[in-house]
């Protein structure tokens, strides 16, 4: 990875929400849009959609600052919140993506089934399947392992590390069984500012209705801004993983700051259930610290200057218990903030 | 050189050095000081290793991995807590923010 420095001035934000929920079909009150309904959209429309072989859709909103596209189950919803912070001139984005299902052994496999995977929904969503594996291969197994290209196979997905989980699962999802995957990409100022994020879920353990999940999620972004005067650069990347009520998030990584002075891989693991779930990536000065924590959710943040046009990433872990009167349903929001450097 | 020159300069020598010497000390020391908070804990991991603490003086919720005596329980939500925050260096352009429960909770809550 190459990083520049660079000099500007200004500094924005933006924000955007992006909601997917198997209830919500583009039909319900309130929802406009294709089959991964708009909520909110602050001038976003839905200007492409398509269903890839796995049977997901892929809604693509566009605005005259930006697109976001989003991959989720039918009937899902996406709202877009724009901002400009009046005070520093910042802009931020945040997104996030949520989904509802039921809590059936069926449907617990049926990610699985549709072939779908992590990479897979990337390169729907428009991303090089090369930057798919670079960056996001390990989002396709628990333990973190980039898999190799050759063996990267669109149903390759779980590999388990450590020992098998301390539930037994029903015989037909398997100890790390691919739960879902909630994925988005955005682009701003022409494609100056661009990301993608995913949270990957595993159904890790589960007892008639008390289930347990291991997750991981990444949120990759940049600027291409090869401006010599008052470049356009990430100041905030940011993603987090929620669930409803009665969920419990007990336990995550990152747990506290970590500061950075040069770049470095970062990793972030933790053990539950039987299974460590991991993931790393390339984390730049300034710091990468715990965000959008609370009992039903945890996040990361990564804050700092972007060094020339290189990756920016939030990445994380969390271990979610669902009791019986917990829903399965969980959400994805996640932000971005860049302007000119220096302001 | 006079002999009272050679003693001035040999004392300004040691001071010279001894506080070079305690400034390389403190500059590589692992664990840094830098803070100290008092609050709600808003959010604990189940094993009460992991904490946010909401201020009692306002402002938003810091997190981090909690450090506590080997008698002291597990800090849950919604525990009244005062911890030191120290900076541990855990690699050579890295650090990572740290609590050390300064106060442990009682159970009278």
């Amino acid at each position: 990875m190459r990083f520049l420095r660079t000099a500007g001035a200004v500094i924005g934000a933006m924000a955007v929400t992006t909601a997917l929920s198997a209830d919500a079909v583009g039909g319900r009150p309130g929802l406009q849009g294709g089959e991964i309904g708009l909520t909110h959209g602050d001038g976003f429309t839905l200007t492409a959609e398509e269903v890839t072989t796995g049977g997901a859709v892929v809604d693509t909103y566009s605005s005259k600052s930006g697109t976001i596209k989003v991959i989720g189950r039918r009937g899902s919803s996406v709202s877009i919140v724009e901002s400009t912070d009046p005070a520093t001139g910042r802009r931020a984005a945040s997104v996030r993506l949520s989904t509802s299902r039921p809590k059936t052994l069926t449907d617990a496999d049926a990610y699985r089934r549709s072939g779908r995977s992590t990479v897979a929904d990337l390169v729907a969503l428009g991303m090089p399947r090369d930057q798919a594996v670079r960056e996001f291969g390990d989002m396709d197994t628990i333990d973190g392992r980039v898999p190799s290209r050759a063996g990267l196979d669109s149903r390759m997905v779980a590999s388990v590390s450590g020992a098998p989980p301390v539930t037994q699962l029903a015989p037909t999802v398997s100890g790390t069984t691919p739960y879902d995957t909630l994925c988005a990409s955005l682009s701003y100022d022409g494609g100056k500012i661009s990301g993608y994020g995913c949270s990957t879920l595993y159904l890790v353990a589960a007892s008639g209705g008390d289930w347990w999940f291991d997750n991981k999620y990444k949120f990759s972004a940049h600027s291409s801004d090869g401006s010599i005067i008052r470049p356009q650069r990430l100041f905030e990347v940011g993603w987090s993983l929620a669930w409803a009520t009665n969920n419990i998030v007990y336990d995550w990584e990152p747990e506290s700051t970590i500061n950075r002075s040069e770049c470095g891989s970062v990793r972030f693991s933790l053990l539950a259930k039987g299974v460590t779930v991991s993931i790393d990536a390339p984390i730049c000065p300034t710091k990468i610290g715990p965000w959008n924590l609370g009992s039903t959710r945890s996040g990361s943040l990564w804050q700092g200057v972007e060094r020339g046009q290189a990756y920016e990433a939030a990445i994380g872990v969390q271990a979610v218990h669902s009791p019986p009167n917990a829903a399965a349903s969980y959400n994805s929001p996640f932000k971005l903030v860049w302007g000119p450097f220096p302001p | 050189v006079s002999r009272p020159v050679a003693v001035v300069v040999l004392v300004v020598s040691a001071a010279v050095g001894g506080w070079f010497a305690g400034s390389a000390s403190a500059s590589s020391s692992r664990l840094t000081f830098v803070g100290e908070l008092s609050g709600r804990v808003s959010v604990a991991s189940v094993s009460g290793a992991k904490v946010c603490i909401a201020p009692a003086n306002g402002g938003a919720d810091r997190c981090g991995a909690l450090y506590r005596g080997p008698d002291d329980r597990p800090l849950v939500v919604g525990d009244s807590a005062s911890v030191a925050i120290a900076r541990l260096r855990t690699g050579p352009a890295e650090t990572t923010e740290i609590f050390i429960v300064e106060q442990p909770p009682t159970d009278d809550r």
